[in-house]
C-alpha cells in the first residue's frame, strides 16, 4: 500500500539536510523577493550597529559634560561626523542637538536605543495557542523587520507578501497533489490528515526560507561586523574580542544536541495534532451514527484524549527547546562574565572612558543575542523540517499516472468499443481482486454487472473509467492500447454515478452543473426529469436553487441518488457508469429510472452494477461475477435458458419476492 | 408548547458577529466567560502569576545592584551604595561614608562583582525556564477544557445544526478560535496586571527623581488611548474576516477529499483546484490586511511613546551634568543617588524606559486582544447554542424493558419542506415492523424522530405508553440502536468498529455480531482479519461488507429497539434472507423496525407500516396488504411486473 508514513525517528540528520535542501531548491523562484528582503535586513543591521552609540554620547557629552578622558576607544568612521557636530558645545545644545537626531531615527528606523522601549521591531505577531497547529498561523502570516519607522515597515511589507506568496503555492500545489493521488491512497488516510497537512505543515516552507536565507546571512553579518567593530574599538583588550568570537560557535555546538531531539518530537507533536484534526473530521462528519448509535459519550472521550495527547507530545517538544534556549542564554552570559572580568581594570586604570562600558555591554548584547538566535534558528529549523517532511512525502508519493501530463491531451472522443482482454487486478496490498477478465461494450448498449457481495463488481466498474488502474492483460478503447494519457481521456468520456452519491454543500443546479460547467438552466431541468427528479426538486421551497448542506445531507439518500443521476445526463458524455442506482430507490421509481436508462442508452454506453432483476433484466448483456471472475454472461434469457449461476440466482430472487 | 419554542427559538444557527459593534465592555464580558476554564487551574495560575512577580522583582533587584556596583564602583569610583554594601559584607567606613573609592577598592570589587552576577542569572535564568514550561502546561489544560466543552456541544446539537455547518469550520473552531482562551490569562490578566504594576513602579522611580519627569510619563498614554478606540473596530472586522476566510479553506479542502470520487470522474480537479485557490488567496489577503492594521498600530503606538521617553531621558542626562539633588535624596542615598549622577541617570532612564515600554506593549497587547476576542467570539457561538432537543428539566431516564412504540398523530416538518401530517402507528415488542413508502416519503426521518435527532412539531411518540420526552435523550438512545443508511464506519480495526458503541464487548461477542449480520466469512478473509484496520474511507470493503459491518455494530449492542435502515440494499437475496432468519432467531423479543423497498426483505416483517404523503397509508400483514387493493398492493404489483 503506497501509505505514506514517516516514522519520526527516521527523520536522520541526512533526511534533514535533504529537506532543508528541497526548500532551498524550491525557493529559487523567489530569488528576486528574497534578496530584496536580504538586502533590506542586512541594511537593518547597519542602521541597529549604530543603536549602542546614543547611550555614550549621553554619558560622554551630557551627563559628564564632555570629559576629555585619554580614551583609547577608536571611534567608528561613521561616528566621526556627529562626534564633530557635538564637539565643543554646551551641554544643553548638545542636549538638544541630540533629541533632533533621536526623532529623525524614530521616524526612519524606529529605533534611537538599544533597549525595548527604545527600539521597535516591525511584527504583528498574534496570540497563539499552546501546539503546533494555532502556532502555524503565525509562521503562515509572518511578518519582520528587526527595525521599524518607515524603512522597518517597507521590510515587514515585503516580508509578508513573500511569505502569503510561497505558501499559497506549495499548498495548492500540495492540494492538487492530493487530488491527483489514485483512489486507494484515500483508504488509509483521514481528511483529518489532509487539512493538516495542507493547513498546518505548508507554513514550513516559508519558515525554513527565511530561517535559512536571511536569517543566518544577516546573523553572520551582524556577528561580523559586531565583532569587526569590537576589534576596532577594543583592540588594545584582545580578551574582549576573543569572548565575542567565543560565543557563537559555543552556543551552536551547545544547540547542536537538541537538534535531533526537537526533530523527533516535532513529529510526534504533528502526527498528535493530525490525529486529533481526523478525530474532529470523523465525529462531525459521521454525527449521525454517533448521535443514532448513542455513542456521544464515546466519541467525546476519544477526543479528549487525543487532544490530551497532542498537548503532551507539544509539551515535551516544548521541554527540549526550553533546554536548548536556557544552554543558549548560559553561554551568552558565561562570556560576558568572563569579559567583564578581564575588562574591568581596563576601566579602573582609566583606559576607557566610562561611556565605553555600555558601548561593550550593547555590543556583547547585540553577539549575545545575534549567537542565541542563531541557535534557537536551527532547532526551529527542525521543527519546520518535520512539518516541511510531511508535505514532501505527499509530494513525493506516486500519482496516477493518468495525470495529464500537459494539456496537449489529444482530443478523444470514444467512439464504440471498449474491450478488455485478460485482465487481472491487485489491491496494493497483493490481493487478488479480479482475475482474468474478458469484457466488452459497445455504444448503444445497457451492460449489467451482477454477483453477490463482495465479487468484486464495483472494483470492475472502477476499471472502466480508469478509476483504478488495470494490472496485467489488455484493455482496449476503440481498438487503441490503453495508455495513461489515454486513460486520462477516456476518465473525460465517463460519467460515473456512485452507490453513495456525494454532493457539495452548494444549490442543486450548481451539483447537477459539476457535470458540465456550462450546462445551461434548461439542460439541468431536462436532465433532471429524465432522472426523475424534477418533481421533488420542483416541491422543494426554493427549487433548484437549494442548497444540499452538508453532503447532501437534507435530503435523502434516493433524492441524493437521482441529483447525481442527473449530473452524469447532463455531461454529455458517452458512456455512465451506474453503480447500484436504484438500490435506495422504491419499486415505482426504480421502473421510471430504469425507462429513462433505456430512453439514453440509444447513444451511450450504460453500464450498471445491479441487484435488482427489475434494473438488470433489460441489460443487452449481462456479466455474472463471483470471487473477481466473470462466470458467464449474456442476456437475460440465454442465461436464464442456460441454468447456470444467474439463473440460481434469479431464482433465489424470485422466490424470495413471491414464495 | 416546546415543540413551538424549539422553532422559533433555536434555530441552531450562528448568529452574526457584530465586530463594529463590540465595544470594550462587550470584550471584556467575553474574556469574562473564559473564567469556567481558567477556574480548575486558578491555583496553578496564582501560582505560575506570583512565581512571575517573583521573577519579576529577582531582576529588577539584582539587576538595581548588581550595575549600580559596576557602573559607579568598578566603571567609576564612586562610594558603594549602603544595601549593596552589606550584601557583599563591605565595611561602612571605608567604602560608603567615603568621598570616592580607591582603585585598589575597586578591583577588589570585580571578583565580588561577578559572583553576585552569576548567582543573579542562573537564578533568573533557571526560574525564568520553568515558569515558561509550567506555563505552557497550564494554557494547554485550559484550552483542552474549552475544547472538550465545545466538542461536547457539537454532539448535543441536533441534526438540524449538523446538515447546515461545514466540518472545516467546525475543526477550526475547535483548533484555532479555541486556543485564544489560552491567551486570555496572559495576555488580559497576567501581562496587563504585571506591566500596570512595572508602569507604576518605573513612575514611582523616575518621581523619587524628579516629579515632572514622572508626571510627563504618567500621561504619556493619552494619545495612544485615542488612536487605540479609533482603531479597534477596524482590527475587530478584519481579525473577524481573517479567521472565517481561513476556516471556509478549511472546509474546502475537507470536502474536496470528503468528495473525492465524485471529483475524479467528473474531472472536477481544475473546478475544485481554482476553488481552493481563490479560498486560499482570500484567507491569506484577510489575514494580511488585518496584520498590516496591526503593524502600523504597532508603530504609532512605537511613536507615542518614544517621544516623551527622549524628553524625559535627555532631561535626566542634563540633570546629572548640573549635579542637581534628587527628588528624594533622603531615600535614594542608600543606592547612591543622592545627586544626579551617572549611575543615578542610568537608573532614572531605565526605569522610564520600563514605564514607557510597559504602556507600549499593554496598548500592543489591546492590539492582539481584538484577533483574541474574534477568535473566542467564534468559540463561544458554538456554546451559545441552544440545542433543538434538550431534556425537560423532570425528564427521567428510561429503564430497559421490553418495549413498545407507537406514533401517534406525529407532525414535523424541516425547515425546507413539510414532512408528516399525522403518522399513527403502533410497534409492538417481539415484532418486525417494516416501514415502507415510496422514496423520499420520509422512513429514515420518522425513525430520527424516535431517536429525538430532531424534535417533533405536534403529536407523540409513546415508548410503552410513556412520551419520549418524558424520558431523558441520552437514556433513549441507549435504548434504541440506528444501523444507518450511509455505511459509517471509523477508522480503526474491525472489532473496534463492531463494539464501537460497546467498548466493552468481548471479543467472542463481536464475533457472534458478526456471525448474526453473515460477516465472519469476509472478515476472517482481511489480511489481518479482526485488526484489519479499515482507514477513513474504508475503500477496501466492497458497499455489502461495510453494510454487514455496521449491521453487526448494531446487533451487538442488543437494545430492545433496533432500527434497520436499508439494511440489505446492497447484499445479494440470500445473504439478506440468512441476516434476517438470525436476527428474528437470536433477537426474538426486540422492537425491531425495518426499513426498506425490497419485496424479499418486506416479507418477512410481521408488519407492514405503508408510508406516503405524510401519513400512514396502510397497515397490516403481507398477506393481508399484498391481497388487498391498497397502495400497498400496487407497490408489490409494481416489483413483481417487471420479474
Amino acid at each position: 500500500m503506497p501509505e505514506v508514513d514517516n516514522d519520526p525517528e527516521l527523520i536522520s540528520n541526512t533526511r534533514a539536510l535533504e529537506v532543508i535542501g528541497r526548500a532551498m531548491v524550491y525557493s529559487f523562484q523567489y530569488k528576486f523577493e528574497l534578496a530584496v528582503k536580504a538586502a533590506t535586513q542586512m541594511t537593518s543591521i547597519f542602521w541597529i550597529l549604530f543603536l549602542p552609540w546614543p547611550a555614550k554620547l549621553i554619558v560622554d557629552y551630557v551627563v559628564l559634560g564632555q570629559v576629555e578622558v585619554s580614551s583609547s576607544t577608536v571611534l567608528p568612521f561613521f561616528f566621526l561626523p556627529l562626534v564633530e557636530l557635538l564637539d565643543g558645545r554646551e551641554a544643553l545644545q548638545i542636549t538638544f542637538l541630540l533629541g533632533g537626531i533621536f526623532l529623525l531615527m524614530i521616524f526612519l528606523v524606529g529605533a534611537y536605543g538599544t533597549d525595548g522601549a527604545q527600539r521597535d521591531a516591525a511584527t504583528a505577531t498574534l496570540a497563539e495557542g499552546e501546539d503546533s497547529a494555532t502556532r502555524s498561523e503565525n509562521q503562515a502570516n509572518s511578518m519582520h523587520s528587526l527595525v521599524s519607522g518607515f524603512f522597518g515597515l517597507f521590510e515587514a511589507l515585503w516580508h509578508i507578501r513573500i511569505a502569503h506568496r510561497m505558501n499559497h503555492q506549495l499548498r495548492s500545489e500540495l492540494f492538487h497533489h492530493f487530488q491527483a493521488q489514485s483512489l486507494t491512497q484515500y483508504s488509509s488516510r483521514s481528511i483529518g490528515d489532509v487539512v493538516y497537512r495542507s493547513m498546518y505543515d505548508t507554513p514550513s516552507i516559508s519558515n525554513i526560507v527565511f530561517n535559512l536565507w536571511v536569517g543566518p546571512a544577516t546573523s553572520a553579518v551582524n556577528l561580523t561586523v559586531t565583532i569587526l567593530m569590537m576589534y576596532l574599538v577594543f583592540r588594545s583588550e584582545p580578551v574582549v574580542v576573543w569572548c565575542a568570537l567565543a560565543i557563537a560557535p559555543l552556543n551552536f555546538v551547545m544547540v547542536l544536541y537538541f537538534a535531533g531531539l526537537v526533530r523527533k518530537y516535532g513529529s510526534f507533536a504533528r502526527e498528535a495534532g493530525a490525529r486529533t484534526t481526523a478525530l474532529i473530521e470523523e465525529s462531525l462528519v459521521n454525527v449521525l451514527a454517533v448521535q443514532g448509535l448513542g455513542i456521544s459519550n464515546h466519541q467525546e472521550a476519544q477526543f479528549e484524549a487525543a487532544s490530551a495527547e497532542s498537548y503532551r507530545r507539544f509539551r515535551q517538544l516544548t521541554l527540549v527547546r526550553i533546554l536548548g534556549s536556557f544552554t543558549a542564554a548560559f553561554v551568552g552570559n558565561a562570556m560576558l562574565f568572563v569579559a567583564f572580568y578581564f575588562l574591568a581594570p581596563s576601566f579602573i586604570a582609566g583606559k576607557f572612558a566610562p561611556g565605553d562600558w555600555f558601548v561593550i555591554y550593547g555590543y556583547f548584547g547585540a553577539i549575545a543575542a545575534s549567537s542565541t538566535y542563531l541557535g534557537r534558528l536551527w532547532l526551529d529549523l527542525q521543527e519546520n523540517v518535520t512539518g516541511m517532511d510531511r508535505v514532501f512525502s505527499i509530494l513525493d508519493s506516486p500519482r496516477e499516472n493518468l495525470e495529464e501530463q500537459d494539456d496537449e491531451v489529444q482530443p478523444f472522443r470514444f467512439e464504440n468499443r471498449i474491450e478488455l482482454k485478460k485482465l487481472n487486478y491487485q489491491y496494493p496490498d497483493g490481493t487478488e481482486a479480479l482475475r482474468d477478465i474478458q469484457f466488452h461494450a459497445e455504444k448503444g448498449e445497457m451492460i449489467a454487472l451482477v454477483g453477490p457481495t463482495g465479487a468484486g463488481k464495483t472494483t470492475l466498474a472502477y476499471l472502466i473509467p480508469g478509476l483504478i488502474e488495470p494490472g496485467s492483460g489488455q484493455y482496449l478503447v476503440d481498438g487503441q492500447t490503453l495508455s495513461g494519457r489515454l486513460l486520462a481521456a477516456l476518465r473525460r468520456q465517463v460519467a460515473f454515478v456512485f452507490q453513495e452519491a456525494s454532493l457539495f454543500d452548494v444549490s442543486i443546479a450548481e451539483n447537477i452543473r459539476m457535470g458540465r460547467a456550462e450546462a445551461t438552466d434548461a439542460e439541468i431541468r431536462r436532465a433532471a426529469e429524465i432522472a426523475n427528479a424534477a418533481s421533488f426538486i420542483n416541491n422543494l421551497p426554493q427549487g433548484y436553487q437549494t442548497r444540499v448542506g452538508r453532503s447532501g445531507g437534507k435530503l435523502s439518500v434516493g433524492q441524493k441518488q437521482r441529483i447525481a443521476i442527473a449530473r452524469a445526463l447532463v455531461s454529455e458524455k458517452p458512456i455512465i457508469i451506474l453503480d447500484e442506482p436504484t438500490a435506495a430507490l422504491d419499486p415505482e421509481t426504480e421502473r421510471g429510472l430504469v425507462r429513462s436508462l433505456n430512453e439514453i442508452r440509444t447513444d451511450h454506453l450504460v453500464i450498471l452494477v445491479a441487484h435488482r432483476l427489475a434494473t438488470i433484466r433489460s441489460a443487452d448483456r449481462i456479466y455474472y461475477l463471483e470471487d473477481g471472475q466473470i462466470i458467464e454472461s449474456g442476456s437475460h434469457q440465454e442465461l436464464l435458458a442456460s441454468g447456470g449461476p444467474y439463473s440460481r440466482f434469479v431464482e433465489l430472487q424470485t422466490k424470495g419476492s413471491e414464495s | 408548547m416546546s415543540q413551538v419554542n424549539s422553532k422559533t427559538l433555536a434555530p441552531e444557527q450562528y448568529s452574526e458577529i457584530q465586530a463594529d459593534a463590540i465595544r470594550f465592555r462587550d470584550v471584556i464580558e467575553l474574556f469574562l466567560r473564559a473564567w469556567p476554564y481558567i477556574q480548575p487551574m486558578r491555583w496553578h495560575a496564582s501560582a505560575y502569576v506570583i512565581s512571575v512577580i517573583f521573577l519579576f522583582l529577582w531582576q529588577t533587584g539584582t539587576g538595581f545592584i548588581i550595575f549600580g556596583l559596576i557602573y559607579n564602583n568598578v566603571v567609576l569610583n564612586q562610594p558603594v551604595a549602603a544595601i549593596s554594601a552589606s550584601l557583599l559584607f563591605l565595611e561602612p567606613q571605608q567604602w560608603v561614608a567615603v568621598e570616592e573609592i580607591s582603585n585598589q577598592q575597586r578591583l577588589s570589587l570585580i571578583m565580588p562583582v561577578l559572583v553576585l552576577a552569576i548567582i543573579a542569572t542562573g537564578v533568573g535564568e533557571a526560574l525564568g525556564h520553568v515558569i515558561a514550561y509550567y506555563r505552557v502546561w497550564i494554557m494547554q489544560n485550559v484550552n483542552q477544557a474549552l475544547r472538550v466543552h465545545i466538542m461536547s456541544q457539537m454532539q448535543l446539537l441536533s441534526m438540524n445544526f449538523h446538515n447546515n455547518a461545514k466540518t472545516g469550520d467546525g475543526i477550526y473552531r475547535l483548533l484555532q478560535d479555541s486556543a485564544m482562551v489560552t491567551q486570555i490569562l496572559q495576555t488580559l490578566m497576567i501581562d496587563p496586571f504585571l506591566r500596570v504594576i512595572r508602569f507604576l513602579l518605573g513612575i514611582l522611580v523616575v518621581s523619587a527623581f524628579s516629579p515632572l519627569l514622572g508626571t510627563i510619563l504618567l500621561f504619556s498614554w493619552l494619545p495612544m488611548l485615542w488612536v487605540a478606540k479609533r482603531l479597534s473596530p477596524t482590527l475587530r472586522r478584519q481579525f473577524k474576516q481573517a479567521r472565517s476566510t481561513s476556516a471556509n479553506l478549511t472546509s474546502n479542502i475537507q470536502e474536496s477529499i470528503e468528495g473525492i470520487r465524485t471529483v475524479k470522474v467528473n474531472s472536477l480537479e481544475g473546478n475544485r483546484q481554482a476553488a481552493f485557490e481563490k479560498a486560499s488567496v482570500e484567507a491569506f489577503s484577510a489575514s494580511h490586511d488585518a496584520r498590516v492594521t496591526l503593524l502600523f498600530f504597532g508603530f504609532y503606538i512605537f511613536c507615542c511613546t518614544a517621544i516623551p521617553l527622549i524628553v524625559v531621558e535627555l532631561a535626566a542626562a542634563y540633570l546629572a551634568y548640573q549635579g542637581a539633588d534628587t527628588f528624594l535624596r533622603d531615600l535614594l542615598l542608600g543606592f547612591g543617588f543622592a545627586v544626579w549622577n551617572l549611575g543615578g541617570q542610568d537608573q532614572a532612564r531605565a526605569r522610564a524606559r520600563q514605564a514607557a515600554g510597559s504602556v507600549e506593549d499593554l496598548f500592543t497587547l489591546w492590539g492582539r486582544a481584538q484577533d483574541m476576542a474574534m477568535g473566542l467570539n467564534r468559540a463561544y457561538q458554538v456554546l451559545d447554542l441552544k440545542p433543538a432537543v434538550e431534556d425537560l428539566p423532570d425528564a427521567i431516564p428510561l429503564e430497559s424493558v421490553v418495549k413498545d412504540v407507537e406514533f401517534r398523530d406525529v407532525h414535523f416538518s424541516y425547515p425546507e419542506r413539510a414532512l408528516f401530517d399525522g403518522v399513527s402507528f403502533k410497534a409492538p415488542a417481539g415484532q418486525i415492523t417494516a416501514l415502507v413508502g415510496p422514496t423520499g416519503s420520509g422512513k429514515s426521518s420518522l425513525m430520527f424522530l424516535l431517536l429525538r435527532l430532531f424534535e417533533i412539531d405536534q403529536g407523540e411518540i409513546l415508548i410503552d405508553g410513556t412520551e419520549i420526552r418524558k424520558f431523558t435523550k441520552d437514556s433513549v438512545r441507549e435504548n434504541i440502536t440506528l444501523a444507518t443508511q450511509e455505511n459509517i464506519l471509523f477508522s480503526t480495526t474491525v472489532m473496534e468498529n463492531i463494539r464501537y458503541a460497546q467498548p466493552t464487548a468481548t471479543e467472542n461477542e463481536v464475533m457472534w455480531a458478526a456471525q448474526v449480520a453473515e460477516a465472519t466469512q469476509f472478515i476472517e478473509k482481511l489480511p489481518l482479519g479482526y485488526q484489519t484496520d479499515l482507514g477513513e474511507k474504508a475503500a477496501r470493503l466492497s458497499t455489502g461488507q461495510r453494510q454487514r459491518i455496521v449491521m453487526a455494530r448494531a446487533l451487538l449492542k442488543k437494545t430492545p429497539v433496533l432500527i434497520l435502515d436499508e439494511p440489505t440494499a446492497s447484499l445479494d437475496v440470500v445473504t439478506e434472507h440468512r441476516i434476517l432468519e438470525n436476527i428474528k432467531r437470536q433477537l426474538a423479543d426486540k422492537t425491531i423496525f425495518l426499513i426498506t423497498h425490497r419485496l424479499s426483505t418486506v416479507r418477512q416483517a410481521d408488519q407492514i407500516v405503508y408510508l406516503k404523503s405524510g401519513q400512514v397509508q396502510e397497515q397490516g400483514t403481507y398477506q393481508e396488504l399484498a391481497n388487498g387493493s391498497g397502495p400497498f398492493s400496487r407497490f408489490v404489483a409494481a416489483e413483481l411486473d417487471e420479474v
